[in-house]
Order: structure tokens, then sequence, then C-alpha cells
């Protein structure tokens, strides 16, 4: 019985208590205020109800669409496969949420379609077309005086390289040395329609017989990968493949050709009687276009004095000029020199240069 | 002669002593005034600080629900995270700027239409908007995580204060509500909000029954009282103390929840689990539990009523799962603060929690111990219980516990606090006694023979009460330390035995 008399009086008290105000009180979503004291605040839309009498409510509604704030993400996207969102949040003239079912045109490069608002929000998922490139995307509702446009955003469509198969291109053999030659990619798959924008950029690796490497920089031009190589001092046979960040290419392989010899070589002594030795510089070592080999290029001497011993010695080639000091003095001599022009003779007289 | 010259000695060396006593008297109460002049100040410069808008730092405290429909993008932990902080920081932030009707950093978390709005709903003087409680889901999270939609379950207190600071309306609703947030350079702002549905709070009380008659004793633990309760925890203690009570003839207790403690994350969980063990050894031992909230809670700024809700939320699921838990004392003396804050300020305070108390655990039933007998009338138009303190005068306790019944009906009343002190200053006799104080409790549990419900402060003698509660005034502090029915060294005082027989009286009669 108490609870009873206790639930009664509780249900009576919901608002409570005491002195009844000279003016009613409105309460909204933001608070409560005096009614007639604010007109503004009168045409903000939902729920409002008198402090006094909550049950007694009454819900002002939207006027028509005034403002559209558009959102578009992600803002770049993977030709073919990708998918972004185009939604726009549509207000009206007092900032408030329009009503249900409001046609919104949202427009993409894959066309133009008309969602209806929930809560004020109208949005749809945007395909990528299978070309790359910039595109616009915008909202709009209405029509006639009463249309209300979004301005312009722009979104990327990034080609989709994840979908492209390459070989290199079979090589003439072998290559000619002191050239550069272009070993280019061809598409062997890829997405209906795709265009591989100039610019992307991958790597050809050569691995050498010697167990060395080469790395060249490639450039998409003309939608097809292109290395342009330097044959110079990489004589011998190596495997070419092409790397992308996405796949690699299938290995060929290549046979460079020995470079040439340019100017004779020549090569100028200075006897070291102190310490009973000869001091002998090489070069120039060029070659047949002019060019000086690179620095390091390996330098494998031999050396028969005039007592028949034989001296051998290893240097590198530095400014296209190398130096050894071998431990004799009988000249006159034969020096056998074995670089990257091929193997050399030179005779060493007594008087000074030689060749 | 002689005779005439030593009493005319005698006179003048009494009255030397009489003056000499009248003097250190005089500078004694000197100095009890300056000291407790000085406490004052000290108090007050205290809640000045309280009064000070404070900035919301709430965290987040929504409790999110799974969207209805698959979303665009997952709405993960992170994401609850940083929107419910949001959402909860920003309406802490308009109740602040309300009462100071200054719109307070609105612009951290609310944008646009939303920032216009809350700005322009701030400059209302005397009305008041609180959110207490928020549940979300999200029905819309646009793909690239900019922008986000919510429908809000909201627990929203709203009232109108007087010019003199008194309570003229108060309503409690449960709001739905959409709000709509943009993802900006700075984190997540409230772009719209819109209030899409409200359904009256009602405030029924449909509570367990109250036992018929409690006689209970006001308990903290001898060396860890007040903010040393929880944090001292100790099972075996609360178990000897509480056989204690039960020797003294007691069949409840009434217990002090430190506010603090239980909010702060850190501790929180232990003084849960701790809570739970306690209500455990109460039921074990045949004694009600009267759990008093929110203790030593200072101020009544709306900036923290969500924190309160929060805090509501982690407590009384582990009061409503006890069978001890007689009913739930929702604050101490709230009326005392109304000296402070402004009274309709406390009064909605405690309104909202009521309210939210109600919707977590309903079948609770719940009062609130006001300080006195005159104070009894505050939300007596909702409360399940009334409740006071009664340390006035002992001749006017039956006629007050007669007014007070007048206004509750039906309704049961206790007395939740009557005590005396034994402090002794002089010769046994000021301002009290061990004597003293069991035969002015013997004649206080006399006159209130009719309550539904009596309470004796404190089970013990305190040998250094908190500062926190009791201040800073040694005249205060020896007085309360010595209420206890228990004396330091843990034997019963006079006044035990008294309480002894005077509930064994009173629990053995109907009201």
């Amino acid at each position: 019985m108490i609870r009873s008399a206790l639930s009664l009086l509780a249900i009576i008290s919901v608002t409570c208590p005491t002195s009844a105000p000279a003016q009613d009180i409105v309460t909204d979503a933001f608070g409560l205020y005096l009614d007639d004291s604010d007109p503004e605040r009168q045409t903000w839309a939902g729920l409002v109800t008198p402090l006094e009498r909550p049950d007694d409510g009454e819900t002002i509604l939207p006027t028509a669409a005034e403002t559209l704030l558009l959102h578009f993400g992600d803002k770049s996207i993977v030709a073919g496969t990708g998918a972004a969102q185009i939604s726009a949040l549509v207000l009206d003239q007092a900032g408030n949420l329009v009503s249900d079912d409001t046609e919104v045109a949202l427009t993409a490069e894959d066309g133009t379609s008309l969602v209806s608002t929930t809560g004020g929000i109208a949005a749809r998922a945007v395909a990528a077309g299978a070309v790359p490139g910039r595109f616009y995307a915008w909202a709009a509702t209405g029509n006639a005086d009463a249309l209300r446009q979004t301005e312009r955003v722009t979104y990327r469509v990034a080609p989709a390289l994840s979908s492209l198969s390459t070989d290199l291109s079979p090589s003439p053999t072998p290559l000619s040395p002191e050239t550069v030659v272009h070993l280019r990619g061809r598409v062997t798959a890829a997405l209906d329609d795709q265009t591989i924008p100039d610019g992307i950029t991958s790597t050809l690796l050569l691995s050498h017989t010697d167990g060395s490497f080469s790395q060249v920089p490639a450039l998409w031009i003309g939608g097809q990968p292109n290395a342009p190589l330097l044959t110079r001092d990489l004589s011998g046979t190596a495997t070419a493949q092409m790397h992308f960040p996405f796949h690699s290419s299938r290995a060929i392989g290549l046979t460079i050709a020995d470079s040439l010899p340019g100017s004779a070589l020549s090569a100028r002594i200075t006897i070291l009687t102190d310490i009973e030795a000869t001091r002998i510089v090489l070069g120039p070592f060029t070659t047949a276009s002019g060019h000086n080999l690179h620095d390091g290029s390996s330098v494998v001497v031999r050396l028969i004095d005039a007592n028949n011993q034989t001296h051998e010695a290893q240097s590198w080639v530095l400014d296209g000029m190398t130096e050894i000091t071998l431990p004799t003095t009988a000249l006159p001599a034969t020096l056998s020199v074995t670089s990257p022009r091929g193997v050399e003779i030179v005779t060493l007289a007594p008087t000074g240069d030689s060749n | 002669m002689a005779l005439a010259q030593k009493i005319g000695r005698l006179a003048r060396v009494l009255l030397l002593l009489c003056l000499f006593c009248a003097g250190a008297f005089a500078l004694l109460t000197q100095v009890a005034g300056a000291l407790a002049d000085a406490t004052e100040r000290d108090v007050t410069y205290r809640y000045f600080d309280d009064a000070l808008p404070e900035a919301p730092r709430s965290g987040n405290l929504v409790r999110w629900l799974p969207s209805s429909a698959p979303l665009d993008r997952v709405f993960g932990p992170s994401e609850q995270d940083l929107v419910g902080t949001t959402l909860s920081e920003a309406w802490a932030g308009h109740a602040v700027s309300m009462e100071t009707e200054i719109p307070l950093g609105l612009e951290d978390h609310f944008t646009g239409v939303a920032l216009d709005r809350a700005t322009r709903s701030v400059a209302t003087s005397g009305l008041r908007m609180v959110v207490l409680t928020q549940s979300a889901r999200p029905v819309f999270f646009q793909a690239d995580g900019s922008l986000l939609q919510v429908e809000s379950d909201a627990l929203i207190a709203r009232f109108q204060l007087g010019e003199t600071g008194e309570l003229l309306q108060f309503n409690l609703s449960r709001d739905t509500t959409l709000t709509t947030l943009i993802n900006e350079r700075f984190g997540w702002r409230i772009l719209s909000h819109e209030r899409r549905g409200s359904q009256p709070v009602a405030s029924a009380a449909d509570g367990r029954p109250v036992p018929s008659r409690l006689a209970g004793i006001n308990y903290y633990p001898a060396t860890t009282p007040w903010t040393g309760f929880w944090s001292g925890f100790d099972a075996r203690i609360i178990a000897r103390d509480f056989a204690q009570i039960t020797d003294i003839g007691a069949n409840a207790v009434r217990i002090f929840l430190h506010r603090e403690t239980f909010l702060d994350p850190a501790t929180a969980p232990r003084a849960l689990s701790d809570l739970a063990a306690l209500l455990d050894i109460a039921e074990a031992q045949g004694l009600s539990v009267i759990p008093t909230l929110f203790d030593l809670r200072g101020g009544y700024g709306a900036v923290g009523w969500a924190n309160d809700a929060d805090w509501l939320a982690r407590v009384l699921p582990v009061l409503a799962a006890s069978s001890a838990v007689a009913y739930v004392d929702l604050k101490n003396e709230p009326d005392l603060d109304m000296e402070h804050d402004d009274p309709g300020q406390v009064e909605a305070w405690a309104r909202a929690m009521l309210g939210v108390a109600r919707t977590i655990a309903p079948d609770l039933p719940y009062t609130i111990g006001w300080s006195t007998p005159e104070a009894a009338g505050i939300l007596a138009d909702t409360l399940d219980i009334i409740s006071y303190h009664d340390y006035g005068a002992v001749a006017s306790s039956a006629d007050a516990l007669n007014r007070v019944r007048a206004l509750a009906g039906e309704r049961p009343v206790h007395v939740t606090e009557i005590g005396e002190t034994s402090y002794s200053l002089l010769a046994g006799i000021f301002p009290a006694s061990p004597d003293l104080q069991a035969d002015r409790l013997s004649r206080r549990l006399q006159a209130l023979a009719t309550a539904d419900g009596i309470f004796v402060w404190t089970l013990h003698d305190f040998d250094n009460p908190d500062p926190a509660a009791i201040g800073l005034s040694p005249w205060v502090r020896r007085l309360q330390s010595r209420f206890g029915l228990l004396a330091l060294d843990g034997t019963r005082k006079p006044a035990a035995d008294v309480v002894d027989l005077e509930f064994d009286a009173f629990l053995s009669s109907q009201p």
C-alpha cells in the first residue's frame, strides 16, 4: 500500500515543483527558453516541449533545402576496382537538416544518381572507371529557382598498376659496346582500356656472371617501360630482369661485347736506382669511342725483363691512367697489359717513354 | 584579627584566581574565535575556488551501441573514444556555459550551425540543461571518416532557478537526438544537433519494501575513517566491527562511499570489489546496510554531473545485487551545501541523481539524509524514505519527528544520525563525559522511539578525525573525536550499553 501511494505521488511530480512561472518555458535540443523570447530559435527544427507539460510536445519541421555540404572520399582511387563515397549534408535556411526523402543529385565520373536524404544526408558509392586521371564530383538539389548546388571537388583515379603484367623485349645479341641500348618492356596483361601514364618508374637489374649487379632506372613512356643501358665496361654475359612495385618480368639473357681499344697504349718509365725498381705509368686507356675506361677498371701487368725474369702486378685505372712499380731495372723489357680493352703488348726501352 | 586578615588574604587570592581564570577564558575564547574565523575563511576560499568555471574533462562517458545497419566505415573503439569524449565534453561545456551565461570554449566542440545554436542557447538567465547520460549508435559514417551521424538516447535535466537561486522548475526527460559530427583539423566537432523525441522520466519508486524498523549505527573504521575508509579497507576489521555492531543490538549499519575513490579509474575497481565484500559480511551477520553515496563531494557545478551519473552506474549495480542493502542514502546532508551553492542548484543535482539512480536500479528505495528535520521537506515529493539528522535540543526531538512524519505521509521516517560526544574538557562535566553521553543518547532515543529507523553516530571514537570532513577547528575536532560508542581502545563506553538497551526496546516495539 505504501508503494502504491508512493508511485502515485511520484507520477504526479514528474515535473516539479513549485510556483508557476509567469511565462511558459520551452525546451529544445539545446536547452530551454522563455516562449516568444527568441523568434529565431523557434525555427530550429525538432521536438519542443513546454517545461511544465513534457507530454505536450510539438515538432518544428525544416523548410526547403538551402545549403549543401559536400563530402567526397577517398580523394584518390584505383582505376577499375577502386570506390569512393560522395555524400551531401543538406540544410535548410535556418540550418536544420532537411526532411527525409529530399532528392539530391550526386554526380561523379561514373554518372549522376538521384539519392534520397536520411537524417539530412544523401550518400552513394562512386565506382572508379578504367581511365586514370583527375575527375570532378558535385551535388545538387531542387530545380529552377530552388536549385542549390555545391562547388565541384576533384578526385584522382590512379592507374591500376597491380593489374599489369610485363615482359622485357628480346634484345639483339650481343649488345654493342659503348652504346646506349634501350631495353624495353611490353605489357602482356592489363585491365580493359587501361592506360598507363608516362613517368611511372621501375628498375632494370643486370646480374653479371662474376656476381656483380648493375641497376638501371626505367621509366614508363608511351605505355611501356624503357631502361636506357650504357654498355661500356660491362662486357660479358648477364641476365636482365625488370622489377615493378607489383611484379617482376621474366629474366632474359644478354651478352655485351668487349669494348674496342682506342689510341695505342703508351708507357713512361722511371728507374728508381735506390730501390732497384722501375716505375711504369701506363695510359691513356681509351675506348674506340674516345672515352676513358671507368675509374677502377682492372689492369693486370706482366713484365719479362732483360734477364728473362718475369714480374706481375695488378692495378686500376684512375683518370684513364695507371701506375705500377716493379722490382727490376733490367731493360729493355716486354710488358703484357690486360684490361677491358683486351691484351696489349708494350716494349719498354731504357730511354723513357715506350710503346 | 588574624582570622580576618587570613580571610581577607584568601579572598584576594580567590579574587585574583577568578580574574586570572576569567582572563584566561576570555583569551581562550578570542583565540578560538580567531581560529574559527581563519578556518571559515579557508572554507570560504575553497568554495570560491570551486565556484570558478571548470573546464570539462569528463572523458568518454558515452555508452556505445552497435549500429543497426552496416556502415561505410568501421566505427571502432578508437573512434568511439574520440567521439564519445567530444560528445561528453561538449555537453558538459555547454552546461558550464549556461551557468556562467558565457559561451566558454564552445567552439572546441561545436561548429557551424551547432556552434551558433549552442552559443545562443547559453544566454538564458536561470535556465539550465545538463546532459546526464548518453547512449549512442552510429547511423552514418562517411567512408573517408570525415562525417559521422549518431542517434543518441540521453537522460537530460532541465530546470529553472529563481533570482535568489531557488529551484522553480525541474524536468527530467529521456531525449532521442540526431547529432551530426564533422572530423576537422583538430578533431571531431558537432555540426548539427536535433531533438527527435522526448519521454518524461517518471520518478516513480517501485522499490523493495524497507525493513519495518531499523536500529543502526553509522560506521567508519576506527583508524581509517572518511577518506581512508576504502583506501584502507580491511575485511577482517569490517567483520570484527560489524560483530560489535550486532553485539550492541543494532540490525543496520550506515556506511559512506567516498566519491573520489569510486570515481578514480585507478581505485574504483578495487573499491567496488571491497564494497561487495562488505555487503557480504553484513549479510552474513544479519545487518541491513544503508550506503550513503557521494561522500565528501564538494561543489555542484554542472561540469561534474555526468561524472556523477557515471559514478552511479558503477556503484548501484553492486548495491542492487545485494539483499543486505535496505535503501540508499543519495547524499549526506546536502542542505548544508546550500549555504555555499545555490540551493536550487543543489536540489536540482539531487533530483537529477535520483532520476539517474532510478533508471539504473529502480528496485532500490532512496532517501537523502538531511542535516535537520527542517530540511526534510526538500524532495519529500519523490523520496521513498524521509530521513534527517537530529543534533538539536532533545526536548524538541519528538515534535520534530511528528512534523516530519506529517509531511512523509505513509512513507517511513528514519533519523539516520543522532549522537552525543563524550569529550570532557573540565572535570568530567564540560562539555560532556562518557556518562553524560550515555544519558543524553538515552533520552534522545526515547524521544525518537516512534521513528521507523534510528541510527547512532558513530561506532568508534576517532583519534584523528579527517580534516577533509570535520575541518581544522581544534574544538570541533575534539568534540567529533569522542562521538563513538566504543572508546579508542575498543572497549564499550557507557553509551554502548544504553544504546543496546534502547535498541532492544525499539526493535521489540511497534512505531
